[in-house]
């Protein structure tokens, strides 16, 4: 069944569409990620002008992340106060992002810029976590091996001013260090029309050392209002979310995120990481070949500016 | 739509029936003088046809609004493809087909053809060369320019018909369809119909909304997405 889409203005699929919100909702609930990352390259893939696949986006996640931030937030498990600050960043990044985004379609170069985000951050993921699913699937195999590392590391990072306590977090650092974090995250999120999680979750792991029982929620909390942000500039500046494609994709990835949590529970942690990794990588290579491959047609037309 | 063909088939068969009208050279009409873009709007067909009182060649001609068009060349920049130079064409018709009995070379002279904006030789565009070929070949592509030579359909040497396509990216607005009849290379007639293409609906609510109150658009978007992802959390939870 096709249905015509009034912002992107072309009519599409029906059932494809709700397919592949399904698909990225089963990965998203197996692996608590928003998705924004896999949807938005599908959306570019069948032919949803970029322009419009990233603002459409970024009103999906919005929908996306509210219901697992509230079922974080019942558990206590957001720290409200770091979320924040990230927040504060958030809302400077993604202010910022739509207005170098607006910019970047003036000159015809948002696609390009779209497609190297996408193959940049995606083959960095991917790379990443398959290595450490190797690794600790090498570690498993013999175990004791290697020596174990200091909890906390002091680093440069720590002797910056400005100085906060976040109690639940149980940390006591500057706050430019998750201000820096939430403006470089929200630049990214208007961009590439993604909740950032998948860059969020490890920056506050590893950079400012949260404790991993508080880190998924405080940053779904953070991402429903950036991407909130994010989709109320897209529609002020450039008039591309489409709300009729944003529903239909929630619809199919809510219940795509129910099927995928019951798979997530039986498949172990290390195999999930590793499969994960291997879809991440998958999608960069094709985002890539799309760069790098001589096109059959040189040239392009779309409306956008000079 | 399927009315729309069984009625001017009805009009064809009258047409067909009926003795030949002397005094006009040429008549013509549509199957219908709008196209509305609803939700399951996927493109449309249109039946134009007509009837000439003499013995000619007759060149159909439909074209739609001017729209701006940027068309940018790709080049590459260590090892990626780019968009390069671009040219932006401010009056390239949004749709334009063209249909007529024989191949249009044999019809008339290529100077006649364009004095009656017949065919891609007859746009009037900014700029020539590689950019202008490759915003014909673009919307071919695309189906929204259209050349059928030696498809439109005579019979008797009195009626005819052309069939219209329309793919669902079809720009919205005013529409003009044009018949030419011409006569061993000389026009004798044109006769010119009004079409117009419009979002009807939820189509039309929706992206007029999204451009004439596109803050209060992007916060009702917001509120959708949160009174959607909060009734699924909700429904799940309680199953």
């Amino acid at each position: 069944m096709d249905l015509y889409f009034p912002i992107a203005e072309m009519s599409l699929n029906a059932l494809l569409l709700f397919s592949m919100g399904a698909g990225v909702g089963v990965l998203s609930g197996m692996f608590g990620v928003g998705g924004g990352f896999l949807m938005t390259p599908l959306l570019i893939f069948v032919g949803v002008p970029p322009a419009v696949a990233v603002a459409t986006e970024a009103n999906q996640v919005v929908a996306a992340s509210v219901s697992g931030a509230l079922a974080h937030w019942r558990r206590g498990n957001v720290d409200v106060k770091m979320g924040v600050v990230l927040l504060i960043g958030g809302f400077i990044g993604s202010t910022a992002g739509v207005w170098i985004f607006t910019w970047l379609r003036q000159l015809g170069q948002i696609d390009v810029v779209i497609s190297m985000c996408f193959v940049t951050f995606l083959g960095i993921i991917g790379v990443l976590m398959v290595s450490e699913s190797v690794r600790a699937w090498m570690k498993s195999r013999n175990p004791g091996g290697a020596p174990r590392t200091k909890l906390h590391q002091h680093t440069w990072l720590h002797g910056l001013p400005f100085k906060m306590r976040f109690r639940r977090s149980k940390l006591y650092i500057s706050a430019l260090l998750p201000l820096g974090i939430g403006i470089f995250v929200g630049i990214l999120s208007a961009i590439m029309g993604v909740g950032g999680g998948f860059i969020m979750v490890p920056a506050m792991i590893y950079l400012l050392g949260m404790p991993t029982s508080v880190v998924v929620g405080t940053s779904l909390f953070q991402i429903i209002f950036v991407t909130a942000n994010v989709t109320f500039l897209q529609s002020v500046n450039n008039q591309t979310v489409d709300v009729m494609l944003a529903l239909l994709l929630v619809v199919g990835s809510v219940i795509g995120a129910q099927i995928g949590t019951m798979f997530g529970a039986k498949l172990r942690g290390e195999q999930l990481r590793a499969l994960l990794g291997l879809i991440v990588l998958a999608v960069g290579a094709k985002v890539a070949w799309t760069l790098i491959a001589t096109p059959a047609e040189l040239f392009t037309i779309g409306a956008g500016g000079h | 739509m399927m009315r729309c063909l069984l009625l001017s088939y009805f009009i064809l068969f009258v047409l067909l029936c009926a003795p030949p009208v002397a005094a006009k050279p040429l008549v013509a009409d549509l199957s219908d003088t709008k196209i509305e873009i609803t939700t399951s709007f996927s493109g449309t067909r249109l039946l134009l046809f007509g009837a000439i009182n003499e013995p000619g060649d007759v060149v159909v001609v439909v074209r739609g609004p001017d729209v701006l068009e940027a068309v940018r060349k790709k080049q590459r920049v260590g090892g990626i493809w780019v968009n390069g130079r671009a040219r932006v064409f401010e009056n390239a018709p949004g749709y334009y087909y063209v249909a007529s009995s024989k191949p249009l070379g044999d019809i008339a002279s290529a100077q006649t053809l364009r004095d009656y904006s017949i065919g891609y030789g007859s746009f009037e565009l900014l700029h020539d060369g590689e950019f202008r070929d490759a915003l014909i070949r673009l919307k071919e592509a695309r189906e929204l320019y259209v050349r059928r030579d030696a498809s439109v359909k005579v019979i008797d040497d009195s009626l005819f018909r052309a069939e219209l396509s329309f793919p669902s990216s079809v720009p919205t607005g005013p529409y003009r369809a044009e018949v030419h009849l011409f006569r061993n290379g000389r026009h004798i007639n044109t006769y010119a119909k009004q079409l117009r293409v419009r979002k009807v609906g939820v189509e039309a609510a929706v992206f007029n909304f999204a451009h004439t109150h596109s803050a209060l658009y992007g916060i009702i978007a917001v509120l959708i997405a949160l009174v959607a992802g909060w009734t699924a959390g909700a429904v799940f939870r309680r199953t």
